[in-house]
């Protein structure tokens, strides 16, 4: 959440509203959040928010590629431009140090067990 | 007793797209993995829960190797029927075949699997310049 007063500085669209949020990271890179929309809701009034306006990012893509990448944030002078996706071929330098792996969920389905497993090498 | 795989223990994970292995991730990067076999069912309205009468197997496992990380979010974007091919440490093998696989990336997140690298030479380098006072430079 962040204070009321931030929102406006944020709106700077010039592509149908899409924009990106940086997050400076430690060593000085970027994780970059991108091709998403930002929109605000006002948040119920409690004990921990009184009239709070929260502000939400969101971006939807079919590949994380278009939603996650990381940058040096260079001009491209000096030091190059170095920009790489999440999804992107070739070896990582800045991704690996923040994007440590992926959770793996791999679903087959059948009508029966010998649809969906086999064994093809087994004990002699 | 050093510690040491036994029978059984999974050695590797391997992801074929139907004609090529795209992705090869070793044990040593794979942590919290589960094979689960659940019924296949869906809503059909509020409170109308429909069984198919169909299965799913579904591997799940946080793969700390990034090197495989593109070659996996092709198999997610193309929805390809991907062989999962489990292989264990006495050379027994097991697929899951036709999955379709889903990857979300994990941030900032530091694993058990990591290696971790002990240098005693820098190690004793270090408490001798403590004895005399002194830091490393």
């Amino acid at each position: 959440m962040i204070p009321a007063d931030k929102y406006s500085s944020l709106v700077a669209s010039s592509s149908n509203g899409v924009c990106k949020v940086a997050f400076k990271l430690p060593d000085g890179n970027f994780m970059v959040l991108k091709g998403g929309r930002l929109y605000k809701n006002y948040a119920d009034e409690d004990a921990s928010m009184p009239r709070a306006v929260r502000v939400v990012y969101r971006s939807v893509a079919t590949t994380w590629g278009d939603l996650v990448e990381f940058t040096n944030g260079s001009d491209g002078v000096s030091p190059a431009l170095v920009t790489e996706e999440f999804d992107a071929s070739g070896t990582p330098s800045l991704r690996k140090d923040y994007l440590h792996g992926v959770l793996i969920e791999a679903v087959g389905r059948g009508y029966q067990e010998s649809d969906v497993v086999s064994w093809p090498v087994t004990l002699p | 007793m050093p510690w040491y795989a036994g029978p059984g223990e999974l050695t590797q994970i391997v992801f074929n797209n139907g004609s090529t292995d795209v992705a090869t991730i070793t044990s040593d990067f794979i942590e919290g993995y589960s094979l689960a076999t659940e019924k296949d069912s869906y809503d059909a309205a509020v409170g109308h829960s429909v069984d198919r009468g169909s299965m799913t197997k579904t591997i799940s496992a946080n793969a700390f190797d990034v090197s495989a990380i593109s070659a996996l979010s092709t198999l997610m974007t193309n929805r390809t029927e991907t062989t999962v091919t489990v292989k264990y440490q006495d050379t027994v093998e097991q697929d899951i075949d036709g999955a379709i696989i889903r990857i979300t990336p994990l941030l900032h997140n530091v694993s058990d699997v990591a290696t971790a690298y002990f240098d005693p030479v820098a190690t004793r380098r270090i408490r001798a310049l403590q004895r005399a006072g002194q830091t490393l430079a």
